[in-house]
């Protein structure tokens, strides 16, 4: 087994240039940061900026044109990483004809988790109405509800959240930021968001500055930052 | 963290095996939710597979006991051979197809299962190899229930070796599959890739037809001895062996390149292709995109693999009844008409010159290229689906009835030609997706206009009029396409 490289940091990149096709500018050119292994911390940006390029690249999903990108001190790609890190994406990807219960119990399975926590986690989205019916008969705001709960189930030590808030109620909203803050107790957690709810109490923020070139920030004292809205 | 986190590590693989399977049952079982719960519906299969296993079993081995009662041993060794190639071919091409392969190198729930960590190699464990592993288990158990059954294990131990054939057969299956899977990207096979698949198993029948006359005797007054039985089973089994313990390293290799599936490679794959062929390629990409081209298109080159690899059996000295001959001609011929009619109605819609039409205006107004060229060019996909196979599948029907015969390749020229005439002829409805709908009297046109080919007598003269026809017909297709692309109004934004 190879020996992981820094540890003790959840999310490791160092010098990463990446982008969706080596025929056009990198997205993101010469990047190094390090997010710690608890605590929330948000990548912040303009649209393009290439926060979701970052989030891609720490799943694994987007192979870097030069330089590393570690979770746990192992390579993002490797399976052994996957078990440390959940990725929730921006657009919820549920399979049209797999009902509520069903995605659940699928996601449950993968990540060798309890049905019964599971379902009392969607009791509290109010998910539990919604059990039986197929994912093509959900609201948007049930759709990303019940993304979030599949995206996140399971021990990690790593959560990239992409615009997890969007489209929910206040009520889900102010779950979500319970949760995530239960989390960042003993576990990193990085958001992108654009208008973050007032609930979230932010660790750090990372700013992303600008297409093509990214400036990375040193992770700025939660206490001074205060929550970031 | 990480040490409470090392148990769940470990079992990652089999929770994605799980949840993969998982999710099959589920989306096979959702058609049939209105009716019966998935549950129920798991049991119901369950149920339905053991019971037809449990009856099929006691089928054959009733008819197993009864054969052994009237053949040989060696003969009911020889059947249960033939039957696990039989099946190994039918797996084989099930397991190649791509539809099949599709469900795990691109998945319509893509999405999903990369948000739950579920894998390209689990899902080709779950969704190819499992499946291939399963039914070879069965062919495995039916064929120790016919040798037991008809007692031929207690007279012949060496037909013992049969068993080793499904065994076997799955490897090469599952390696064959694994190795096209990493190969996602996988171009259109071209004219000369047919020819050249096509040639391949004329040589395997050739080898097989030789080898058959060397040890068993086809001849029509010659049966087979149990001893040159046993010794072509064991050259076969041999055989098997030799290429399974080959082709299961190159699936390892490859099912090891499968994690690459997941990934997004920002760098374009490099291409020693030149345009024409990149066209060429993105046409068979779009055809076989669709599930009903694909399986149609796939059908007729696997009758064409097969009358190939006859016709290099029958060269190499088998020799066929001639009732069989008799049927063989005809049988083909009338196969290569439905199939060619239907191929290339949906090879049209697709990948047709109408659907193409404004790509051809725009290339003529932006190249050197005559209109005649492209015209050619544009023909050029339909002809290597239609014609190609169907000049190769007339070699081989003459090699099968030992009569020179060019009706199928007469057939399928004049189908192309008239096909193009309808589309110049009738109007066309376009779509959104790029594909069109032909005039309900294009397939009457197209009927009509092919006719003469097909009802023009056999024989020499024959043969050549109703090849010239072909040429005639596609000569005038070829002409109407010119004027359509010279007379087309342009859309070029230039």
């Amino acid at each position: 087994m190879p020996v992981p490289k820094n540890p003790s940091a959840a999310l490791d990149v160092a010098h990463l240039t990446a982008g969706w096709s080596t025929r056009r500018a990198a997205v993101l050119d010469d990047v190094s940061l390090t997010i710690p292994d608890a605590g929330v911390h948000r990548l912040a940006g303009a649209n393009g900026a290439g926060k979701s390029t970052l989030i891609e690249c720490g799943s694994g999903y987007l192979v870097p044109w030069s330089g590393t990108v570690t979770v746990s001190g192992r390579d993002a790609a490797a399976p052994e990483a996957r078990a440390l890190r959940r990725t929730c994406r921006t657009t919820p990807a549920l399979y049209p004809v797999l009902t509520v219960a069903e995605h659940l119990e699928v996601a449950a399975t993968a990540r060798g988790a309890a049905l019964g926590p599971v379902h009392e986690r969607a009791e509290r989205y109010r998910l539990t109405p919604w059990l039986d019916r197929e994912a093509r008969e959900l609201s948007t705001g049930n759709c990303r509800k019940l993304w979030f709960v599949l995206c996140t189930l399971g021990s990690f030590t790593l959560a990239l959240l992409d615009e997890p808030f969007n489209g929910l109620d206040d009520e889900a909203r102010t779950l979500m930021c319970e949760e995530i803050a239960q989390w960042s107790s003993d576990r990193a957690v990085v958001v992108v968001a654009h208008e973050p709810p007032p609930q979230l109490r932010v660790a750090s923020e990372i700013a992303i500055k600008g297409h093509p070139i990214v400036a990375t920030h040193p992770l700025r004292d939660a206490a001074t930052m205060g929550s970031v809205c | 963290m990480t040490s409470t986190l090392r148990p769940v590590a470990l079992r990652w693989p089999e929770a994605e095996r799980a949840a993969t399977l998982r999710l099959r049952g589920l989306e096979r079982s959702a058609p049939f939710r209105p009716m019966v719960r998935p549950s129920t519906f798991r049991v119901l299969r369950t149920l339905l597979i053991t019971a037809c296993g449990l009856l099929g079993s006691l089928v054959l081995g009733v008819a197993a006991a009864w054969a052994g009662g009237q053949l040989q041993p060696s003969l009911v060794v020889l059947m249960v051979a033939g039957l696990d190639v039989v099946a190994f071919g039918v797996l084989l091409r099930r397991a190649a197809s791509r539809p099949s392969l599709n469900r795990v190198t691109d998945p319509p729930d893509a999405g999903l299962l990369r948000a739950l960590d579920m894998h390209a190699p689990t899902r080709f464990l779950v969704l190819v190899a499992r499946p291939a592993a399963l039914a070879h288990g069965v062919i495995l158990a039916l064929d120790g229930i016919v040798l037991v059954g008809s007692g031929a294990i207690a007279t012949a131990p060496w037909a013992l070796v049969v068993l080793v054939l499904p065994v076997t057969s799955a490897v090469i299956i599952i390696a064959l599959a694994a190795r096209r899977c990493s190969r996602r990207r996988t171009p259109a096979r071209g004219p000369v890739a047919q020819l050249v698949i096509a040639g391949t198993a004329f040589a395997v029948g050739l080898v097989i037809g030789r080898v058959a006359d060397l040890l068993v005797g086809t001849g029509p007054d010659r049966a087979p001895e149990p001893s040159t039985i046993r010794a072509g089973i064991l050259v076969l089994t041999g055989v098997m062996v030799l290429v399974a313990g080959t082709l299961a390293g190159v699936g390892g290799h490859h099912f090891g390149r499968l994690v690459d599936l997941d990934r997004h490679d920002p760098k374009p794959a490099a291409s020693r292709r030149g345009p024409h062929q990149r066209e060429y390629e993105r046409m068979g990409a779009m055809v076989t995109r669709s599930p009903l081209a694909s399986s149609v298109v796939g059908w007729w080159r696997a009758v064409l693999q097969l009358a190939a690899l006859g016709a290099g059996a029958v060269v190499g000295g088998v020799h066929l009844p001639a009732a069989v001959r008799g049927t063989i001609g005809p049988l083909l011929a009338g196969y290569a008409f439905v199939s060619v009619l239907v191929a290339s109605g949906i090879v049209f819609s697709i990948a047709g010159p109408s659907a193409m039409a404004d790509r051809l205006r725009f290339q003529w107004e932006n190249s050197e290229l005559s209109a005649g060229r492209l015209a050619a060019r544009a023909l050029e996909y339909p002809l290597s689906v239609v014609v190609g196979p169907a000049s190769l599948l007339a070699a081989a029907q003459s090699a099968l009835t030992g009569r020179v015969t060019l009706r199928i390749l007469a057939l399928g020229l004049s189908l192309v030609g008239a096909a193009v005439l309808a589309e110049s002829a009738l109007p066309v409805t376009a779509h959104a997706d790029g594909t069109i709908t032909h005039h309900p009297l294009a397939a009457w046109v197209v009927l009509l206009a092919s006719l003469p080919a097909a009802v023009i007598p056999a024989g020499v003269v024959g043969a050549v009029l109703s090849t010239l026809y072909g040429l005639s017909i596609l000569g005038a297709g070829h002409r109407c396409l010119s004027r359509r692309i010279l007379r087309l109004p342009s859309t070029s934004p230039i």
